[in-house]
Formats: C-alpha cells, structure tokens, sequence
C-alpha cells in the first residue's frame, strides 16, 4: 500500500492548524489562524465569501503552501508532505468529477493511484456508489447526471481510498434548497457511519450547524470564534458573529445596569456577569431574536410603535416595527397586524444576549 | 502565483516547459527563418557586400510594384467579397438549428482544406472555353467566353476557398452572442437593421476583424491559384518571387520575400490582438449554444437562401471538376482514370506513385507538426499575456512566410553535413510540417486552455504524481483534440504546393505538382488526366476531412 499519512488504515485523523498564515501578493488571505479538529469530529468553517475559508481548506490538502504556520496530522507536521501524499479526501466546489471517465472510473481513480488490483478497486467502488445510492449508475457519463447525483459520486470518489480525512468545500452550495436538505442529512450520516474526520467548508451557517460538531467563523482570514453551534449561535462572542450567524443585533446604551435602546427606551435590567467584559456604562451591542420582541400592551416597559412592514423569517411572519427612530424586527405569532398599525412593543430582556 | 499550487500541483517540471518552449522556435527558425534569410542575403549581399541599393532598385522596377499592387487589391477585394458572401451564412449557422445542420457544417469546411490546385483545376474547366459557364452565357448570345486569366476567376477561388474561415470564425462567436441583448434592444425600440449595426455588429466586430485580416493574408500570399487561373500580367508577390528565381534574379526575389514577410508579421501581429479578444468572450461549453429551429417562412427561407447559395458557390466548382473528369471526347467514359494507371510512355506522371508519395510525404508531415505543435501549446498557455502573443505571432509565421522562398531557401541552407537534407527523404515533409504548423497550434491551444485546472488538482489529491497527472487528465482530454490537429495537418499537408513545387524531386512528385505539370501541357485529354488526378486528390481530402469531422467535439480552434 503506500504511505499515504492520513490514510494508511482508514483510521480518522486529528488535525491542527497552529497560526497558519496566507497572502496572495500584498492581501492577507489568512491571519493566525488556529484550529484543532478531534479525530472523528466535523469541523464547521462558515464564513462569507471572501473570508479564506477554501484556502484553509486548500491548506489541510496541500493545493497552497502556507507562509507561515503549521499544519499537523495526528501530531505530525505534513507541511513538506506533497498533495498526492497526504491522504485527504476532497470534495471540491463544483465537484471536478473526470469527464473523460466514466462514473465507476472516476470513483476508481483514487484506487488506481494507490496501485489496488482492478477487482479490489471495481468492488470498492461499487461498495461506495450504493453507499451514496448510486449503485445502478456505475456506467453512466458524469454529464448526464444530475448536481445531487455528481456530488454523491464526488462524495464517493473521495471516500473510496479510506482517508483519515475528509475536506468538503462548499459541497452543497450548486443544489437547490430541497435537494440541499436532504443531502446535508445524508452526508451527515455518511461521515459519522464511516467516523471519518471532516471539515466542512459552508457560508451557510444552517448546513454548519447541521453538520458540524464544531463552528468556526472566519472573517477576513481571522477567526472570530469557535465552539459548539449552540455556543456560537446563542453566545456569540462578537457583533460581526453575531451578525454573520443571522442575528438581529442593535445599538443600545448601558447605564448602571439597566439597557437602553433609544434614549426613550428602557428595556430592562441585565444580568452583566454572563455578558462578555461588559463595562457599566458605555454602548453596548444587543442581541434580539425576534422572537424576543413582544407586540403587547400593558407590559412594563413597553413603548410605542408602528408598523411598517412585514417580512417572512424562519419561523414564521414577522413584522419590522419603527420605534423612536430604529427598526426592530419582531416576529408576531398567530396575530396579524397592517402596516401603519400602532402597537405597544416591549422585550424580553431574557431571550437577550449583550455584547461589549 | 506559485503560493497558489502547492507541491505536487503545479503540473509538468518547469524544465520540461522551457524545453516545450524552445523546440518550436528552434524549428520555425531552422527551416523557414533561416532559409528565408539566407535568400534574402544572397540577393542583398551579391559580392559579399550588402548592396541595400538593390532594395531601391526593386521598389523601382515595374514587375516588383505590379506585382506588390496586385497582390494588395486583390486581396482586399476578395477580402470583401468573402465576407459579403461569408457573413449572411455565417447569421445562419449562428442562429437557427435544422436538421443536416452538422453536415453542412463539415462541408463548408471542405473547400478551406482542398488543395489550391484541385481548386485552381476546377475553377479553371468551370470557366473555360468549354466550360458550363460558357455554355450558359453561349445560350444568351455571349459567344467565347473564356473567364480563365481574369482577375475574376482569381477572386472566384479566392471566396470560394476562404468562406469557410469567415463562417466558422464568425459564426461560432456569433452563436455563443446572448440573444437577449438583441431583445433588449427591440423593447427599447430599435429595428432589425438598427439592432443589426448598434449591437450586433459591435460585438462580433473583433471576430470580423480576425477572419477578415486571416483571410487577406491568405489571399495576399496565394500562389497556386494565382500561377493557374491568372494570366502573365497577373502576379502576386509570391508568384513574382517564384518567377524571379527561376530566372536566378535572386535580388528582386529577396526583396519582395522580405516585404511579403513584414507583411505578414504585422498583419499576424494584429490578428492575435484580435483573437486574444476573442477569447474572453468564448466559452467552450456548448450549453451556450443559443440556436432555435427556423419558424416562419421568412426564416426557413433565409435558410434555404443560404444553402442554395452555397450549392452554387461550393458546389458547382467540384462538380464541374469531377464531371469534366468523367467525360472525354463529348462522352461519358473513364478514359482518363484508366489511362492515368496504364500506358507508360506517354505518361508525365505515374498516378499511382504520385498518390503513395503523397500519402507518405503527409503522414510524415503530420506526425512533426503534431510533436512541435503539442510543445509550442503546451508552452503557450503557460506564457503571461504579452509573451503569449508574441510566442503565438512567431508559431504563425510560416502562414505568412513566402512558401516558395523558403523552398528555394531550404535547398541553398541545408547544404552542409550535419543538415545536408537535399536529397533527404524528409526535407519535404518537414517544409510542409511547417505550413501546417499553425493551424494544429490553433486547433489545441484553446481545448488545452479549457481544461479545468481543479481536475489536475482533484487527480493530485486522489493521489497521482504530477506525470500521472498528465498523463491521466491533460492526455485523455486532449486526445480528441490532438487526432483532429492531426488530420487536419495531413489534409493540409496532402495539399501543399508552394514549398513542394520547389522541393520536389522531378522523379517523385506529389499530387499537386504532378497535377500542375499536367495541367502544362496542352490538349483536351491532357486536361482530362489533370481533372482525373485532381478528382484523386479531391476524394482522398475529403475521405481525411470526414473522419477529422467525426473525431471533432463541439467547437474548437479559429477554423
């Protein structure tokens, strides 16, 4: 067999990265960028486009050479290994399946390289192709299949030499949203059935969250957090997290404790020890779910506002409500409200999240 | 960018590359710059001394000017003539989709790659004294007609051969233009002619530009054409060159060979400007392909308009070649076919010798223009910009190097050990590696170009070694292409007459110079065997460009 690092017996792999730093020309495409990746986990990198995340990817694979930094499998450092040694399955965006290959040819390349017999290599494939559902496609032109059938014979090529490792960049991102669902779920089972390691490349922090043990935000090559989905998403550590996770964060003012949004608007008393380095005074960053934004009257510390629009979020209607010169968004259950409506509005400081 | 492929990905050893680099430019410089300075040196340098007089003098000599002038205006005037023809048929093969479309594609082709001679034979039975033009113009009071010798006859040949460079350049970035731009326009109020002129003309202006400037330079150089169905006064450069060093006048030779060549490189040099705007613009894919089947009778009877015109413009001169070949002595008979295989006297050509030779001169040529053409891509694509177009005017220049003079040439350069080559079999193939040189480059550079550097990388990560990589991903995608270059350089090489002319040994002919020295000799039956030989010839060309047809994958290359 050859000497593959991350593959030499299917084992997953743990990988590090320790201060890894890219530039391309006079831009910095990756500052410092540190990550552990426990063998058998999966490593979610969301970032919006532009933020490194392919070069990182492109990094772990060996397809960049970083200019400083260090990339380590299980320990070891495999910056000098070249790409063809280093074991990594790669599922690129756009999946660059061999068009001059049949399916079962592409999923045998891999095998091939490694130098298994071509019966061992035919059975491996066809073990792998049924696995993504494909059993009956071995013979198909590449062209003639579909995005989802592509990626899945993407996913199979990859997979089929035992890598210790698993890269995926962005490999959902060309289907459209029921298909995308549907094989975020069964990638997923995939990668934990074969307890393979992967790292997950997405801007979508739903398929992160979907996928990943771990997220990682990545913003113009520097990482802004990383920790559980639950942890990022409810805990974010910083406003561009905060926003790039989808959350509706405005601007307040923290005066011995207590919030306030507009210099009309007191919403509430905050509890200062869960909120990261939170001064007593000064302006603050607020974090508030919609749901959190309660179209009632009668409440302590509700104010006036008006409607002013409606949208549709992921749970349900919303409306967009102006109060004394912002715009929040709230979402409004079972009521219906028009635009031009006054209401009373009030938030519930619980479901809220503060920022320094 | 070296950060952007990591070890292992970055394709073939960068000495390999340099060494892909050199070898064409090492060849075009040994056998057609050098020659071409050696006979320029042996005009300018007479005694030793360079006599640049000399250049005066031959600017000031009639038969240089005429023959300067002559080529110029000709040119443009086939030019324009080409493109008037060519372009409406280009609007059709960009625009609608019908059945037999791919057909007629590949017999558009055919005229391009026929051998000037066969074309020059053919024009000449059409229009002659007993031609079927004759005969026609006979039955409306026109008596003795006789087009053979008139510039007419010359620009006939000259669209007829260069209709296809037009159409296909035209037409392909025609085909891939967004025909929403156009509907954009209609909503905005503009009419067919208007939309014409503001939108789309603007937009295929660079191809226009391209097939026009290619199609004047091959015009400006022709040679078999000219020598045939022109008369003494008519002379292009090319033809005065030829003529002058028959007569060992080697300095007028020189000089108009070097203006022919700074003809040339400028023209080329702004045809790769052209192309190199071409290429942003065209994408491979055939799913760009926004052609619609015909509705309406104004449509299917623009469609029908073009095809017969091309029947007319294309066909007729072929028929009239075969059908003249067909006939003797007023009847129907294969006199000539057979006589060309029996009788050994009175024969000037042994046919089936001269077919052997042909074939085995092609194959030869073919299989060098295929090595150096596959290392000059290789390395083209790999050049930045600037170097890139002035590495892609060099591949061109045997296009617009004078043909006759590098023949001429290659016999008073190569003349010493270890490149004692006059009496090598393999002299004349590589003159004729030479011309179709280009044409291979053009066909592989863009299918090389398109290959989608994250397969080469997917390769890599699935663990194959750089030459593996090659080998598994670039030689597989390009197989195709390569088999067509291949053809097309044996269809262009069978063809070849300028060099050959020269080069040829009088016991060994080619077909097209066994076919010109038949054609030299008078008598209805000698014309006859010159159209039976041409119809050989014919039929092999087209039997070569048929399977090229087949090996072909969607659109590709400038032709």
């Amino acid at each position: 067999m050859s000497d593959r690092s991350a593959s030499d017996t299917g084992r997953a792999v743990g990988v590090e990265l320790e201060g890894l730093r890219v530039s391309f020309g006079d831009s910095l495409v990756l500052s410092d960028v540190d990550l552990v990746v426990e063998p058998g986990s999966v490593a979610a990198i969301v970032g919006p486009s532009g933020s490194g995340k392919t070069t990182m990817l492109r990094c772990v694979a060996g397809l960049v050479r970083p200019d400083g930094g260090d990339v380590r499998f299980d320990g070891r450092s495999v910056l000098d290994v070249a790409v063809h040694r280093r074991g990594v399955g790669y599922v690129f965006q756009e999946y660059a399946l061999f068009p001059h290959r049949k399916v079962l040819a592409n999923v045998t390349f891999g095998l091939e390289m490694a130098g298994w017999s071509k019966r061992e290599g035919v059975a491996r494939a066809r073990e792998l192709l049924s696995l993504v559902g494909l059993g009956d496609a071995t013979g198909r032109n590449v062209s003639s299949l579909s995005g989802g059938e592509q990626q899945r014979v993407a996913l199979a090529r990859a997979l089929a030499p035992r890598p210790g490792l698993l890269l995926l960049d962005e490999p959902f991102g060309a289907l459209d949203r029921l298909r995308r669902a549907e094989l975020v779920r069964e990638v997923g089972e995939l990668i934990a059935d074969l307890g393979v390691t992967a790292i997950h490349v997405t801007h979508d922090q739903d398929e992160a969250a979907a996928l990943g043990h771990t997220i990682t935000v990545l913003e113009g090559g520097e990482v802004l957090q990383t920790g559980t989905p639950e942890q990022v998403a409810t805990r974010p550590r910083s406003r561009r997290v905060a926003e790039f996770m989808g959350h509706q964060v405005l601007e307040g003012h923290l005066d011995r404790a207590m919030v306030s949004l507009t210099p009309t608007w007191s919403v509430g008393p905050f509890d200062l020890s869960s909120a990261s380095s939170a001064s007593a005074t000064g302006r603050v960053a607020l974090v508030v779910p919609p749901w959190a934004v309660r179209i009632r009257s009668g409440l302590a510390e509700s104010t006036d506002a008006t409607v002013i629009g409606q949208t549709l979020g992921p749970s349900g209607h919303q409306v967009v409500l102006a109060v004394g010169g912002i715009e929040i968004t709230a979402a409004t259950g079972p009521q219906h409200h028009e635009v031009g409506d006054q209401v009373q509005v009030s938030i519930l400081t619980d479901e809220c999240h503060l920022l320094s | 960018m070296n950060r952007l492929r990591g070890a292992g990905q970055r394709g073939l050893p960068g000495w390999l590359v340099a060494v892909a680099a050199l070898v064409p430019l090492v060849v075009v410089g040994v056998f057609v710059v050098w020659p071409l300075g050696a006979i320029v040196a042996r005009g300018l340098r007479p005694e030793g001394e360079w006599d640049l007089g000399a250049i005066g003098e031959v600017f000031g000599s009639r038969s240089a000017r005429r023959a300067l002038w002559f080529s110029t205006w000709q040119a443009a005037a086939s030019t324009l003539l080409t493109l008037l023809v060519a372009l409406p048929a280009a609007r059709v093969a960009a625009r609608y989709r019908y059945r037999g479309d791919g057909l007629v594609a590949a017999v558009t082709t055919v005229p391009f790659v026929l051998p000037t001679v066969v074309v020059a034979t053919a024009f000449w039975s059409l229009l002659g004294r007993s031609g079927p033009l004759a005969r026609l113009l006979g039955l409306v009071g026109v008596d003795d007609f006789d087009g053979r010798g008139s510039v007419g006859a010359v620009l006939a040949a000259h669209v007829f051969f260069n209709h296809a460079v037009v159409v296909r350049t035209v037409g392909s970035l025609w085909r891939h233009l967004d025909p929403r731009l156009d509907d954009a326009a209609a909503t905005l109020g503009a009419d067919g002619w208007t939309r014409f002129r503001l939108v789309t003309l603007p937009l295929l202006g660079p191809a226009i530009a391209a097939a026009g400037i290619i199609v004047f330079l091959f015009c400006f150089t022709s040679f078999g054409v000219v020598l045939i169905l022109g008369d003494r006064t008519h002379a292009t450069v090319e033809v005065e060159i030829f003529r002058q060093i028959r007569q060992l006048d080697l300095d007028v030779a020189a000089v108009l060979a070097l203006a022919q060549m700074l003809a040339a490189v400028g023209l080329l040099g702004l045809w790769t400007v052209m192309t190199s705007r071409l290429g942003g613009a065209r994408r491979l894919a055939a799913d760009a392909d926004h052609r619609r089947r015909p509705v309406g009778r104004r449509q299917w009877a623009e469609v029908v308009a073009n095809l017969a015109v091309m029947a007319l413009l294309l066909g007729i001169p072929m028929a009239t070649l075969v059908v003249r070949s067909l006939r003797s002595r007023g009847a129907w008979s294969l006199t000539h076919y057979r006589s060309l295989f029996e009788g050994e006297g009175d024969r000037i050509v042994d046919p089936a010798a001269a077919v052997w030779a042909s074939l085995r001169v092609a194959s030869i040529a073919a299989m060098i223009a295929l090595v150096v053409g596959v290392a000059a891509a290789t390395a083209l694509i790999r050049l930045g910009r600037r170097w890139s177009r002035l590495y892609d005017t060099a591949v061109m220049v045997p296009l617009g190097a004078s043909a006759v003079t590098v023949g001429f040439g290659l016999l008073i350069t190569l003349d010493t050990p270890p490149l004692d080559l006059r009496s090598s079999p393999v002299l004349v193939p590589i003159a004729q590696a030479m011309v179709a040189l280009p044409f291979v480059v053009r066909i592989l550079v863009p299918v090389l170009k398109a290959i989608d550097v994250r397969l080469r990388e997917a390769a890599a990560v699935l663990g194959a070694p750089p030459l593996r990589v090659w080998r598994h991903v670039d030689l597989p995608l390009t197989a195709r292409a390569m088999a067509t270059a291949t053809g097309f350089g044996f269809a262009v090489s069978l063809g070849e007459f300028g060099a050959s002319s020269v080069l040829v040994r009088s016991g060994e002919p080619t077909l097209p110079v066994a076919i010109f020295r038949v054609l030299g000799r008078p008598g209805s039956e000698n014309l006859g065997q010159a159209m039976a030989l041409s119809t050989v010839l014919l039929l092999v060309t087209v039997a070569v460009l048929i399977l090229v047809e087949r090996a072909r994958v969607g659109p590709g290359g400038s032709f």
